[in-house]
C-alpha cells in the first residue's frame, strides 16, 4: 500500500512573515530543510490544518484538504504529526496514549501490536509520559502518530531535544516508516546529517519560500545548493546498492553511478540501499593508475573544467561511468599535474558511507 | 439546637457548585482561548462579585428575581412560585456571586494547559468537543478541584445577598450564616459559637485539603 502524492500550493501572511510554498510530498522521506525561523514548522502546521489563516490548495489524490471552497479541519485530514515537544497526553499512560489515536483512526493503519513491536514499547505501556526518558517519549509519540491511520506523517524536528546517542537509536525507526507502514513522511530539520542519513528527497526553504526540491543526492551534489545548505564544503553524494559482501576480507561492494566502491566494516544486507558521500578534499588526483595504497577505491576520471576558488582549485571531474565528482587541490598541484580540460586521470577517493543501520 | 440551617447551606453549596461547573466550564474555556475584545469585558463582568458589596448584588438580584422582575416574572408564570424567598432563588443568587470563584481558577487552569494538547488531539482525529472533554478537562483537573472547593466554600460563607433575596425561612432559605446572625441578635451566644466554630473549622480543613493536593500534584501531571 502506498499513498498518493500530496500536492500543495499555500500562501500565508502573518505580521512581516509571509509563506508562499508550492510542492509535492512523494513516497519515502522528504526532508524540509532550512534555518530556524524560515517557516518550516509553519508549512507543516498549514498541511496539518493547524493554521486557520492559510490560503491555497492541498490535495492528496482524490482527497481535497484545502481549496478556495473547502477547508477540512485538522481532525478530518489524514495528516498526523509528531511535534518537536512530543505532546504526549500527560494524564494518560503509554497504552492509553496509543489507544487514544487508535479509537479515532481515520483510515487503514497498522495494528497496535505491530507498532508496539516495531518501536519497542512493550515495557513502557503502563508508564505515564513523566516516567519516560526523552528517547522513549519520542518513540511513543511516533507510535501514536502512526496508529491514527494517517496518509501523511509530518515530523517537526523530532530529534532536536535528544542527545546524539538517542538520535542514532531512533533514526533507523524513522527510516523504516515509509516502507513498513506505506506512509510518506515530511520531516522538518535544520541538521544536514539528518537529511543525508534519513531522507530520499529534500526541499530547501528560505524566508518562507521553497527554493529547491530534488533528490538528496542531486541537491547535495549541486554547487548551487552548497551555499543554500549552509555553506557546505564541495562534495558529491551518490545513492548506491549493496551488491556483494566478501566475508574473507570483510569488504562490502556498493554499486554507485560511478561504478562499484568497496568498504570495510559494514554489516549490510544484500540489496540494501546505501548512500555515499565523497568530499572534494578527500579526492586525490594522479596522472597514472595508483600504486598500491591503503585507499582501496580508485576511479578513472576525466577533467570537465576547473576554477580557482579562494586559494584552492576546484576541479570538476566525470568519474567512472559518468558521475560528476569534485576535487579540491592546490594551485601547485594543478601546475605539477598539468591539469587541462578533457584530460584523463585517476582519482583515489575516500568515500564515507551514510545512512543508518536498520 | 436546630441543625436544619447546616443542611440547607450544604445543599445550597452543592447545587451551586454543580450549576457553576456546568455553566462556568465553557465560559472559562472561552475566556482562556478567546482573542476577541469582548473577552476583557466578560472577564471584568465575571470578577464583579469580588469587589461589589453583597448588598448591591442582593439588591439587583431582588429586582431581577422578584415576581415583577425580568426573570422572576416568567418564572412565576411557568411554575406558579416566586424565586425570591425560595431555595431556587438562593441557588440563582449564589451562582452569580460565586461565579468568579469557579470561573477564574478554571480559566487559569485552561490557560496553563494551552493550545498544544488540543492541537495534538486534533491531528490524531479528535473533534474539538471530544478533545476538550478527553484532553483539556483532565489536564485542567487541579483547576476543577480548586474551582469546586472555592465555589463551595464561598457559597457557604455568603450572607448579605442571601439575606436580601432569601430572607430567613426555616427549612427553605435559612442558611448557617443567617442562623448565626439571628442567634447573636437573640443573645444565644452558645448556639452562635457552635455554628461559627463549625463553619470556621470546616472552611479551614477544606482549604487545607486543596492546598495539600495542589502541593502533591506535580505541575502538568494534571490529576
Amino acid at each position: 500500500m502506498s499513498e498518493p502524492l500530496l500536492q500543495f500550493d499555500l500562501q500565508l501572511t502573518r505580521g512581516d512573515f509571509s509563506l508562499s510554498a508550492k510542492g509535492e510530498v512523494a513516497a519515502g522521506i522528504t526532508a524540509l530543510f532550512g534555518h530556524s525561523g524560515c517557516g518550516k514548522t509553519t508549512l507543516l502546521r498549514c498541511l496539518a490544518g493547524l493554521e486557520p489563516q492559510v490560503r491555497g490548495e492541498i490535495r492528496q489524490g482524490e482527497a481535497v484538504w484545502l481549496s478556495a471552497q473547502k477547508r477540512l479541519p485538522a481532525h478530518q485530514r489524514r495528516a498526523s504529526m509528531v511535534f518537536q515537544d512530543n505532546r504526549l497526553f500527560a494524564h494518560l499512560t503509554t497504552a492509553q496514549n496509543l489507544d487514544y489515536a487508535l479509537k479515532r483512526r481515520r483510515g487503514d493503519g497498522p495494528s497496535r501490536d505491530e507498532v508496539i513491536a516495531v518501536l519497542g514499547l512493550e515495557n513502557l505501556l503502563e508508564r505515564l509520559p513523566s516516567q519516560l526518558s526523552g528517547g522513549e517519549v519520542q518513540r511513543v509519540a511516533l507510535a501514536r502518530a502512526v496508529l491514527c491511520g494517517p496518509s501523511l506523517l509530518l515530523m517537526d524536528e523530532p530529534l532536536a531535544a535528544l542527545d546524539y546517542g538517542r538520535r542514532r537509536q531512533i533514526m533507523p525507526l524513522i527510516r523504516a516508516i515509509p516502507e513498513r507502514f506505506g506512509l510518506p513522511v515530511l520531516y522538518v530539520t535544520h541538521a544536514r546529517y539528518e537529511v543525508l542519513d534519513l531522507a530520499d528527497q529534500v526541499m530547501l526553504m528560505e524566508d518562507g519560500r521553497l527554493m529547491t526540491t530534488g533528490s538528496v543526492a542531486g541537491v547535495f551534489s549541486s554547487p548551487e545548493c552548497w551555499q543554500k545548505l549552509g555553506g557546505l564544503d564541495p562534495m558529491v553524494v551518490w545513492d548506491g546498492t549493496v551488491v556483494a559482501h566478501d566475508t574473507g576480507w570483510g569488504l562490502t561492494t556498493i554499486a554507485t553511478e560511478a561504478g562499484p566502491l568497496r568498504f570495510a566494516g559494514l554489516r549490510p544486507r544484500r540489496g540494501e540501499r546505501r548512500r555515499v558521500r565523497i568530499a572534494a578534499r578527500d579526492v586525490v588526483l594522479m596522472l597514472n593508475p595508483p600504486p598500491t595504497s591503503s585507499l582501496i577505491n580508485g576511479l578513472p576520471v576525466k577533467v570537465e573544467h576547473f576554477e580557482q576558488h579562494g586559494g584552492v582549485t576546484r576541479v570538476k571531474l566525470i568519474a567512472g561511468e559518468g558521475a560528476p565528482l569534485w576535487a579540491e587541490i592546490s594551485q601547485q598541484a594543478v601546475a605539477a599535474l598539468g591539469v587541462k580540460k578533457g584530460q584523463r586521470m585517476h582519482a583515489l577517493i575516500s568515500p564515507q558511507v551514510l545512512g543508518v543501520d536498520s | 439546637m436546630n441543625l436544619m440551617p447546616v443542611w440547607i447551606s450544604l445543599q445550597l453549596a452543592a447545587v451551586t457548585v454543580v450549576v457553576l461547573l456546568v455553566v462556568g466550564t465553557p465560559l472559562a474555556w472561552w475566556l482562556a482561548v478567546s482573542k476577541s475584545r469582548l473577552q476583557m469585558v466578560v472577564d471584568a463582568l465575571v470578577a464583579l462579585p469580588l469587589v461589589l458589596p453583597s448588598t448591591v448584588l442582593g439588591f439587583y438580584m431582588l429586582m431581577l428575581l422578584g415576581p415583577q422582575g425580568p426573570i422572576g416574572g416568567p418564572w412565576f408564570e411557568v411554575t406558579g412560585t416566586t424565586l425570591t424567598f425560595s431555595f431556587a432563588g438562593l441557588v440563582v443568587t449564589s451562582v452569580v456571586y460565586s461565579l468568579p470563584f469557579v470561573v477564574q481558577p478554571l480559566r487559569d487552569a485552561f490557560r496553563s494547559v494551552g493550545a498544544a494538547p488540543m492541537e495534538a488531539a486534533a491531528v490524531l482525529g479528535a473533534r474539538p468537543l471530544d478533545a476538550f472533554i478527553t484532553v483539556a478537562c483532565p489536564l485542567a483537573g487541579r483547576g476543577f478541584l480548586t474551582a469546586s472547593v472555592l465555589g463551595f466554600a464561598h457559597t457557604l460563607g455568603e450572607f448579605g445577598a442571601v439575606l436580601m433575596v432569601g430572607g430567613s425561612i426555616p427549612g427553605e432559605t435559612r442558611v448557617v450564616a443567617i442562623a448565626i446572625y439571628e442567634h447573636v441578635e437573640r443573645l444565644e451566644y452558645g448556639s452562635a459559637h457552635l455554628l461559627s466554630a463549625g463553619l470556621l473549622a470546616f472552611s479551614f480543613f477544606v482549604l487545607l485539603t486543596v492546598y495539600a493536593i495542589n502541593r502533591r500534584t506535580r505541575p502538568g501531571a494534571g490529576r
